[in-house]
């Protein structure tokens, strides 16, 4: 189904509204004139006629040779045409046609009735009044053409159109600037809304001037943004500071478990033990490290130490630590031609974090990591690191990006191995950085993480 | 959206049967007899001396298409003076008549000043376009008048005169200023 947008439909409503009530009113004016005019004519014709007859009958009287001087004098003055019919024979030099005078006006006129009738002869009008006149046993007719009444119809009916054509014009125009009054303030809401979506809580709806509905929507979304962000650092300092609370506690533990860890009288079992609780504790302490760097980033504590950095060196240096750390070998490095003088502009401790998680999350669920290459597309320098996993299945792809999200090959463990937080802290990270994360498909299978930076310069 | 397409329609069809300049009527309208004046219904004329007209029927002499003289009729109001024949005949054929091939030779701007008969002769007096025709037209025109006279008792023919100035024309080889129906009734379509 296709959707219109509101200013369209705003501006054909105008149009359209426009468009109907000056055809509406150019119609009833032209009628009402129509009317009036051929009224008038026609009452103007019939007059004439009577004259007409009542010249002639007084003519054939008194004087039957002054008739057609008479005859010629009256259709010069009126442009009309005069007949007469004696027993049914039509006088004079010429006779009307069946198309000037019907059968049923004759009929008329054999019943000694008087009739008028509008007809149209080769193309133009004419109004047509037959009398009878029995003292001269004749019957006249006489024809006025209606060519004067129907050029002024026609001029008024060009102006009504003009007149109609210039309104819905005009309703148009309006409808434009109402539109835009009306859409601007839902379109800056949209906007706003997109960037808050976007994660920038600062956002808000300027206040709009007019409409009491619309400044109702503005003030109630802002007010909706402002405990919505309070509610999100409250949440964030909430997690900050117990994470900060039982880092010391957790502090103690490690370092009593280390204790525990190097006494010589523990009997196996014991040692057992102790193994299981550094390697608990070490997760918690991940699990703790990672709530507080995400807290940060939340409360918008976090600090960022930006530093141009080679993007090639950076990255073989990321996989040499992150290889290291697990104790793996280092995947191969693909790097595309032109990449070696690309220069970012980064946090080089939170890049380093975004790569090791990307390795953890490998190492922890697929395997590790098959493969890494570098390749610029466009104004942005692109890195994609490959699995040997089952891959990710298209419907989570998103979804492995929020916060303690585990899909079911994690679920599927006995043992939790990861704190659930470190896709999400790589895409702040990034976001943070000016860049992105997606996950898609590797080409040999496995899951490819496509990581998108900026590039600040190149040099050759 | 239906709504609109109706609107659009119903628009349509106002414009269409509203704005047709002047509608023609199929049947005439009947005048109510009260409203006729001048009691033109009535079987006389009121105030005048003459009650009533009534015609008779009156032969004049065309030509047709083989310019012979052929006599059609003209209804003229009742009693005509030989004046009122021949300006009828002045008139010329009428439409359908002309539809058959039938002319007249004389010139649509002839005009009869004054036609008297006296002892069975017409005087006629004519403006002077008669000699502007050829001899053969002319001798076609003065059988026209000659013959069309006859029928109101120019028995013995019609002299004839151009703004009083006597008129000839040569007929059989003899210079003529009465013309009689005989030297023309050869000339007559059968």
């Amino acid at each position: 189904m296709r959707h219109t947008s509101l200013r369209v439909r705003l501006i054909a409503a105008f149009a359209i509204g426009a468009l109907t009530v000056s055809g509406l009113l150019a119609s009833i004016t032209f009628m009402g004139v129509r009317h009036v005019l051929l009224h008038d004519q026609q009452v103007t014709d019939t007059r004439q006629a009577f004259d007409t007859a009542n010249l002639l009958r007084s003519a054939l009287a008194t004087n039957p040779l002054s008739l057609p001087q008479q005859v010629s004098a009256i259709e010069s003055d009126t442009g009309s045409l005069i007949y007469q019919r004696v027993n049914g024979l039509w006088q004079g030099a010429a006779a009307p046609g069946a198309a000037t005078v019907s059968l049923a006006m004759l009929d008329a006129l054999d019943a000694d009735r008087a009739a008028s009738q509008t007809m149209s002869v080769h193309g133009h009008l004419n109004f047509v009044v037959g009398v009878p006149v029995p003292a001269i046993e004749s019957e006249v007719v006489e024809t006025f053409p209606l060519t004067s009444v129907q050029s002024n119809l026609s001029s008024l009916l060009r102006l009504l159109l003009l007149a109609a054509a210039f309104t819905t014009i005009v309703g148009v125009l309006i409808g434009i600037v109402v539109s835009l009054r009306t859409v601007r303030p839902l379109r800056d809401a949209a906007t706003t809304a997109e960037t808050i979506l976007n994660g920038d809580l600062s956002a808000r709806i300027a206040p709009f001037g007019g409409a009491h509905e619309v400044q109702r929507l503005a003030i109630s979304f802002n007010k909706m943004v402002d405990q919505l962000a309070a509610r999100i650092q409250r949440d964030s300092q909430f997690a900050s500071d117990v994470s900060h609370e039982l880092r010391s506690p957790l502090t103690g533990l490690s370092v009593s478990a280390a204790v525990l860890e190097n006494e010589p009288s523990l009997t196996p079992v014991g040692r057992e033990s102790v193994e299981i609780l550094n390697a608990d504790i070490a997760i918690f302490r991940a699990l703790v490290d990672d709530l507080i760097e995400i807290s940060r980033a939340d409360s918008g504590a976090a600090t960022f130490s930006l530093e141009r950095v080679n993007a090639v060196k950076l990255v073989e240096r990321c996989i040499s630590a992150s290889s290291r750390r697990l104790g793996t070998a280092e995947p191969p490095l693909a790097v595309a031609p032109g990449c070696e003088g690309v220069t970012l502009r980064v946090d080089r401790r939170r890049f380093e974090r975004v790569i090791a998680n990307l390795f953890d999350n490998a190492q922890n669920y697929a395997n590790g990591i098959t493969g890494v290459s570098v390749v610029t597309e466009g104004d942005h320098v692109v890195l994609c690191l490959d699995d040997d996993g089952p891959g990710v299945a298209p419907e989570e792809r998103e979804a492995i990006f929020e916060r303690f999200y585990r899909g079911p090959v994690a679920s599927d463990r006995r043992q939790v191995v990861g704190t659930g937080l470190g896709l999400a802290l790589v895409r702040d990270h990034l976001s943070a950085l000016g860049g992105t994360v997606t996950c898609d498909e590797a080409p040999g299978g496995g899951a490819r993480f496509r990581i998108t930076l900026p590039i600040e310069e190149v040099r050759s | 959206m239906r709504w609109t397409r109706g609107i659009g329609v119903a628009l349509a069809a106002l414009a269409l049967s509203g704005c047709t300049l002047v509608p023609a009527t199929s049947t005439p309208q009947l005048i109510a007899k009260r409203s006729v004046p001048f009691a033109l219904a009535s079987p006389t004329i009121p105030f005048s001396s003459v009650t009533r007209v009534t015609y008779s029927s009156h032969p004049i002499y065309l030509l047709d298409s083989r310019h012979q003289l052929r006599s059609v009729t003209r209804l003229l109001p009742s009693p005509a003076t030989l004046l009122e024949v021949l300006s009828t005949l002045a008139l010329g054929p009428t439409a359908s008549e002309r539809g058959q091939g039938v002319t007249t030779a004389l010139p649509s701007s002839m005009h009869v000043n004054q036609a008297i008969i006296k002892r069975g002769v017409a005087s006629i007096d004519l403006n002077q376009v008669l000699e502007m025709l050829s001899p053969s037209e002319q001798r076609l025109a003065v059988a026209q008048l000659t013959l069309s006279a006859l029928q109101s008792g120019a028995v013995n023919g019609i002299t004839i005169t151009l703004y009083a100035e006597p008129y000839a024309l040569t007929v059989n080889g003899h210079r003529v200023t009465r013309f009689t129906p005989a030297m023309f009734q050869k000339d007559e379509s059968n």
